[in-house]
């Protein structure tokens, strides 16, 4: 009897824990920024180095291969240039028999940014060709276009073989079939959708972004800022890892750097989304905060952390 | 062979001062009630004393179908309220208001003990009763299983001490099977 008494006593169980009756009224919230998009100017030239053994055809074949080139990329709307286009086979007999103007080219997108002040031209050469041979001087000259004639490295399309287009690195490339193919317009204009207009991020920093709502500004009594991105602006934010009591007339606000993309083909562009995450209190802010039941009590005013956060 | 005689001799004698006595403590078919005291304890930084009370009915002389009510003045131990006092928080415990059980009761022994002058009859008895333990925030389903002493003090007066454990499905900051000691000790009569 004597053992089974203190048994007994013991038996007592089912934890208890001490609790906050007036715990901490805790809310948590993400101010969000996405990076708009501005569109670039589509400003462009067509060089052409055809080889039509019908030499009464060569004009012909020329500038119906431009127009489909012309008509592909009107499709692209907004502001367009487009430079005078260079013809590196003037009759169509030998190919590469007249050399690839830099200069002229580097004058022709010169004009076009002078003419476009607020934009940034990122030229585009187009490149005809319908011989499946690899070209001798033309490589040399067109990369010198397209490093050369603007701030902004120029893109590249080719309307050739693939031999042509991989001894050119073009970005693009559209396959040759037939001078006066009608479907070469809608096969160029399927790059056009792609990749033009071009585009550039919109602004350099996003402004102050609110880290609460409007409707969280009225209730909330003290915030912490739990996490920024490697992007928020220096000191354009409340410190990290400490309490802030609400200034209703200064609501927080965060400003994020945005990496700058400029004249970017739109397949490659995305838009940049930041985040910053606040914990704001409403009530008790002072009271203690626990965890999980039987984990130690903290004072959420007092903690160098969110709360809400780790759970 | 002499030690073999005497004992033949002398065994039918003493068989014969062997006596069984009637039951002097009946309960068939009567109805036994009874008040007193409790505590519960169950670690729960709450003391719970109580008033506790039963009705039994005897189905025989082993067996009873029993209810049973107790209620507690719980208040916050001095170590919880030193708690409470220096931080604001408070144990998650329920605190115990009252219990109200029914069960079956059963007699596992009979005997009787020379106290003084007097011969005691009592029972050694044990039981499990199911019900409510009605706390301060809700009716939680408990059991009791017990084991105790009924003994006879007149005709009609009889006086019970049970030891019992009290568990009940409680919500704290999960929900929580609990355990508890739930001593009884009432004073009865036979009606």
């Amino acid at each position: 009897m004597r053992a089974i008494l203190p048994a007994l006593l013991a038996a007592g169980c089912g934890e208890v824990h001490f609790v906050e009756p007036n715990p901490p009224r805790l809310f948590r919230n993400t101010a969000a920024f996405t990076s708009a998009a501005v569109n670039e100017p589509v400003v462009w030239v067509a060089v052409t180095n055809l080889f039509i053994e019908n030499a009464s055809e060569c004009a012909w074949a020329r500038q119906i291969s431009v127009a489909a080139i012309r008509e592909a990329i009107a499709r692209a709307g907004g502001e367009q240039i487009e430079v005078n286009a260079q013809d590196l086979s003037p009759d169509c007999r030998r190919r590469g028999e007249t050399p690839l103007d830099v200069n002229s080219l580097r004058a022709g997108f010169g004009a076009a940014q002078i003419a476009l002040p607020a934009t940034h031209v990122r030229p585009l050469i187009v490149y005809v060709d319908n011989i499946d041979f690899p070209l001798i001087d033309e490589p040399a000259a067109i990369e010198q276009a397209r490093a050369t004639s603007s701030p902004f490295r120029g893109l590249l399309w080719t309307v050739s073989f693939a031999s042509v287009s991989t001894q050119l690195h073009a970005d693009r490339s559209v396959a040759w079939s037939y001078a006066g193919d009608a479907t070469l317009a809608d096969r160029i204009g399927e790059v056009v959708k792609a990749e033009l207009p071009l585009q550039s991020t919109a602004s350099a920093a996003s402004g102050a972004v609110p880290l609460l709502d409007g409707s969280q500004v009225d209730v909330t009594r003290e915030f912490k800022v739990c996490a920024v991105p490697a992007e928020a602006a220096p000191d354009s934010y409340p410190a990290l890892g400490t309490t802030h009591v609400l200034d209703g007339a200064h609501p927080p606000t965060i400003t994020f750097k945005l990496p700058q993309v400029v004249a970017s083909p739109k397949s490659s562009f995305s838009k940049s989304t930041f985040k910053a995450s606040v914990e704001g209190c409403t009530a008790n802010c002072d009271r203690y905060f626990i965890r999980e039941p039987g984990a130690d009590p903290f004072r959420w005013s007092d903690m160098p952390d969110c709360a809400l956060g780790n759970q | 062979m002499k030690a073999l005689v005497a004992a033949a001799l002398i065994a039918p004698s003493a068989l014969a001062q062997v006596r069984v006595e009637p039951r002097v403590f009946v309960k068939a078919h009567r109805v036994f009630v009874s008040g007193g005291v409790t505590w519960l304890e169950r670690g729960d930084y709450y003391n719970s004393p109580g008033a506790a009370f039963s009705a039994a009915y005897y189905l025989g002389e082993d067996d009873a179908v029993e209810l049973r009510s107790a209620i507690f003045a719980s208040w916050l131990g001095a170590s919880g309220e030193q708690v409470v006092r220096r931080t604001g928080l408070v144990p998650d415990a329920q605190k115990p208001v009252s219990l109200l059980t029914a069960g079956w009761r059963h007699s596992l022994a009979y005997g009787k003990v020379a106290l003084a002058s007097s011969i005691l009859h009592f029972e050694l008895q044990g039981g499990l009763d199911l019900g409510t333990l009605v706390t301060d925030r809700a009716l939680t389903p408990a059991a009791c299983g017990f084991f105790g002493v009924m003994a006879r003090l007149s005709d009609r007066v009889y006086g019970q001490l049970d030891l019992g454990i009290l568990t009940s499905i409680e919500q704290r900051s999960t929900s929580v099977v609990t355990a508890g000691f739930l001593p009884l000790l009432t004073l009865g009569a036979r009606l």
